[in-house]
């Protein structure tokens, strides 16, 4: 059933073309080589941005993309753009050309490789034979790739079983589309097994990040790790595979490993937003201050008049900086960047209402932060009253508005406020861990089992007096839930404990009485106020002893 | 890529040769590209009908594909001095692959009326560096265009965990001081005996950094005698794990 140049030349003529690429030469020399093969219709684009509108009007089934396309977006943005967007049928093939090596070129997932690289110079008999071989490709894995278009997935396993059977050169293809068929499907020990099949005979990038994906999703995190590990170490330039490695990292509470990996990632490809957005999260957990500000400044740039632009980004900014004033000794210091920000976000934003409202509210705790509560509590009198009109309020918006309360030290107002988001969004994970982060104790569903999780596994190490893990327990948790009182009220218990059996450290007594001051504000009828009073004196004792 | 991040001023200064290096390459490669196309235009209308302009054309073809190969081994080899040049092994179809080697070149057989037979299952896979082998199998298949007599002969086969590439010429063979040499393992590139044998060691190179599991790829040159059906000539080998 070999396939004669006739056929070849049947197949062209019911094919369209995109040729991406901005010397005109070039783009009109490729033209007509494609028409000489008997493509049916072939357009062109000068840029990225002609590129994204034509593919959004028209299916092309052949797209040749110069890799580098001057100063704006290159070939594999462009690709990566076409397939998040989906504009790219599993179906179409796309041909990234490029002046050198291929292993140059950062990709931010598997499913954002191109098809295939061609070297320049070419001529019209190589290109020829290059797209021939693609062209029968996927003509030959039509119905396969069609069935993942329209998302039939069991259709597609069958498909790819069926053509594996005959052993072929399309039998590694093959294997490749079922183990992303089976992952799209969420059947991970399936596709963890079509991988560790290909990889029982040699190391291969795409099952190597296919397994890596697949026993995260297992949730066997030390395979995963060395899987990822071991693709790092070769130079692999897929970025999923730092995304993948800094969530391992997080899922084993190791925050700045994961901080560590992402900013690896960053400094290979500094323009992804949602990756820079994720750092500046991370890094703010770690209180890397430097860095959360530095990727939320990058955030704001790369979003600037795309369609990630949003006033939120300043938002976090500010929150940032905000963050930083807490756990600063000159908290006035930030106090310029703050509002610089914020007048910004106001400029841009000017007829927004919503946005002039939740600068205001920030800006309330930012002043707060500084000290200055009598010029908060000020600014919030001058809030309430636009907050009770507006109508929509988001749960940004309210969340803002609770850490203000907080900030000024009116506890009551903030919890009220929270409890009453906590069960609005009681099914938002993102809101509820938001709630929790501000709270002082957990409200939402999820907060308070892994609450009571975290007790009982204090309470057992109290038991076998294992007091340094308590303590590290305890401090892990209160990076996700820095005010909680329960938590922080813990964290002391263990550390006088094992100050009190081991001696004291200068750093242990810091630490102690960060959570001590996390618990001023708690009232006398308080449940925990008579340990804390008790706990309290401990520490006071062992400061005066200590050396 | 570097997996060194530290940074000092050193690297970062090779960064930005690099950088600049690979620019460089960028824009050549776009002139070069035009140059063959034009050329091949060109040579296409006058085929017929004025043969030494035909063998002047491809004379200048020739060179343009060397000019190319010496830009491959120069970034080549810059990065592999500098821990930078890394391999992006994918499956290949061989059979393809070596029909598009033999026809990037086919002009230059065609004005030496050299005849290139391949013998490969179309079914055959390999892994490799596509990129890289191709500047190999290309750097072979210029010479050999130019020192075989009439025929060049294409082999690829699957033999003891091993992708065998056998390019077979019918001309005087491969000098013994070439194949001595490249036996030698101490060897250094002599600049001054006129052939640097720049590809050759670039293709040594390349070849060795292909592996899997504890195997590794390797380049050889033999001289092979005549037989009923084949005239003698030189063999070209390379084996990829």
């Amino acid at each position: 059933m070999a396939i004669t140049r006739l056929d070849v030349i049947k197949i062209y003529k019911q094919k369209t073309a995109l040729v991406i690429d901005d010397y005109p030469d070039m783009r009109g020399s490729i033209r007509r080589m494609l028409e000489n093969f008997g493509v049916k219709h072939v357009d062109t684009a000068v840029n990225g941005e002609e590129a994204i509108e034509k593919c959004d009007e028209t299916a092309y089934d052949i797209i040749l993309a110069d890799y580098n396309l001057g100063d704006n977006k290159n070939g594999q943005q462009i690709l990566e753009e076409l397939r998040f967007k989906n504009s790219l049928k599993q179906t179409s093939l796309y041909m990234m050309i490029t002046a050198e090596t291929t292993k140059d070129m950062v990709f931010g997932a598997l499913e954002y490789q191109p098809d295939d690289y061609l070297t320049k110079p070419f001529t019209q008999a190589v290109l020829e034979k290059r797209l021939n071989r693609l062209v029968i490709e996927k003509e030959a894995l039509y119905e396969i790739n069609s069935c993942i278009d329209r998302l039939d997935f069991d259709r597609a396993i069958a498909l790819c079983q069926q053509r594996i059977n005959m052993h072929d050169k399309y039998e590694q293809r093959c294997y490749r589309l079922m183990g992303n068929c089976f992952f799209k499907k969420h059947q991970f020990a399936q596709s963890k097994k079509v991988y560790q099949g290909i990889l029982e005979e040699r190391d291969i990038e795409w099952a190597s990040i296919g397994l890596g994906k697949s026993l995260m999703a297992l949730n066997e995190l030390d395979e995963a790790e060395a899987t990822f590990d071991k693709l790092i170490d070769n130079g692999c330039l897929c970025l999923e595979i730092y995304d993948c490695m800094a969530d391992i990292k997080r899922r084993q509470g190791d925050v700045a490993g994961a901080q560590k990996i992402l900013e690896k990632a960053v400094e290979l490809s500094p323009n992804a937003i949602m990756r820079q957005e994720t750092l500046a999260d991370i890094s703010e957990e770690n209180h890397d201050w430097a860095v959360a500000e530095k990727s939320r400044k990058k955030v704001i740039r790369l979003g600037n008049s795309s369609v990630y632009e949003s006033p939120e980004q300043h938002f976090q900014l500010v929150r940032t900086i905000s963050k930083e004033m807490e756990h600063s000794d000159d908290p006035k210091g930030r106090l310029k960047d703050a509002n610089e920000a914020l007048k910004r976000v106001k400029r841009k934003y000017k007829d927004d209402p919503t946005v002039e409202l939740q600068s205001d509210i920030i800006e309330a705790n930012v002043i707060a932060n500084t000290g200055d509560i009598a010029a908060s509590e000020k600014k919030i009198s001058s809030i309430q009253d636009r907050l009770e009109k507006t109508i929509t309020k988001p749960a940004q918006l309210l969340l803002d508005m609770a850490q203000t309360y907080k900030s000024v030290g009116d506890h009551d107002k903030s919890q009220t406020l929270l409890k009453k988001l906590a069960d609005t969004y009681k099914d938002n994970e993102e809101v509820s861990d938001a709630i929790d982060r501000i709270s002082d104790e957990p409200l939402s569903q999820k907060g308070k089992q892994q609450a009571i999780d975290l007790n009982n596994t204090g309470k057992e190490l109290f038991a076998q007096k294992e007091y340094s893990k308590a303590i590290k327990l305890f401090s892990q948790a209160l990076r996700h839930y820095p005010n909680n009182a329960g938590l922080n009220l813990n964290l002391m218990l263990a550390l006088v404990r094992e100050m009190s059996a081991q001696g004291a450290t200068e750093e242990q007594l810091h630490q102690c009485t960060a959570a001590k001051q996390k618990l001023a504000h708690i009232a006398t009828d308080h449940p925990m106020y008579d340990r804390y009073k008790i706990l309290c004196d401990h520490l006071n004792k062992l400061s005066l002893a200590a050396p | 890529m570097q997996k060194d991040h530290s940074s000092n001023s050193t690297t970062e200064a090779s960064i930005d040769f690099s950088m600049l290096l690979a620019s460089s390459v960028h824009d050549i490669k776009n002139s070069l590209s035009m140059l063959l196309t034009s050329l091949d235009d060109v040579i296409d209308i006058n085929a017929d009908d004025n043969p030494q302009q035909r063998k002047n054309y491809s004379t200048l073809r020739g060179e343009a594909s060397r000019i190319n190969n010496a830009l491959i081994y120069l970034l080549g080899l810059y990065r592999l001095e500098n821990d930078q040049l890394s391999l992006n092994v994918a499956e290949v179809y061989v059979a393809d692959f070596l029909e598009e080697q033999v026809a990037s070149q086919q002009l230059l057989f065609d004005i030496n009326n050299v005849v290139v037979t391949l013998d490969c299952n179309p079914d055959l896979t390999g892994f490799f560096d596509e990129h890289l082998v191709a500047g190999i199998v290309n750097n072979i298949l210029v010479n050999c265009a130019k020192y075989t007599n009439k025929t060049i002969r294409v082999q690829a086969q699957k033999s003891n965990g091993f992708l065998t590439v056998n390019i077979i010429d019918d001309g005087q063979g491969y000098p013994q001081s070439i194949i001595d040499n490249l036996n030698n393992k101490d060897r250094s590139i002599d600049f001054n005996s006129g052939s640097t044998n720049l590809g050759l060691f670039f293709s040594q190179k390349i070849a060795a950094i292909h592996h899997c599991k504890d195997k590794y790829g390797t380049i050889q040159l033999s001289n092979i005698e005549a037989t009923a059906d084949y005239a003698s000539g030189g063999c070209f080998t390379l084996q990829l794990p």
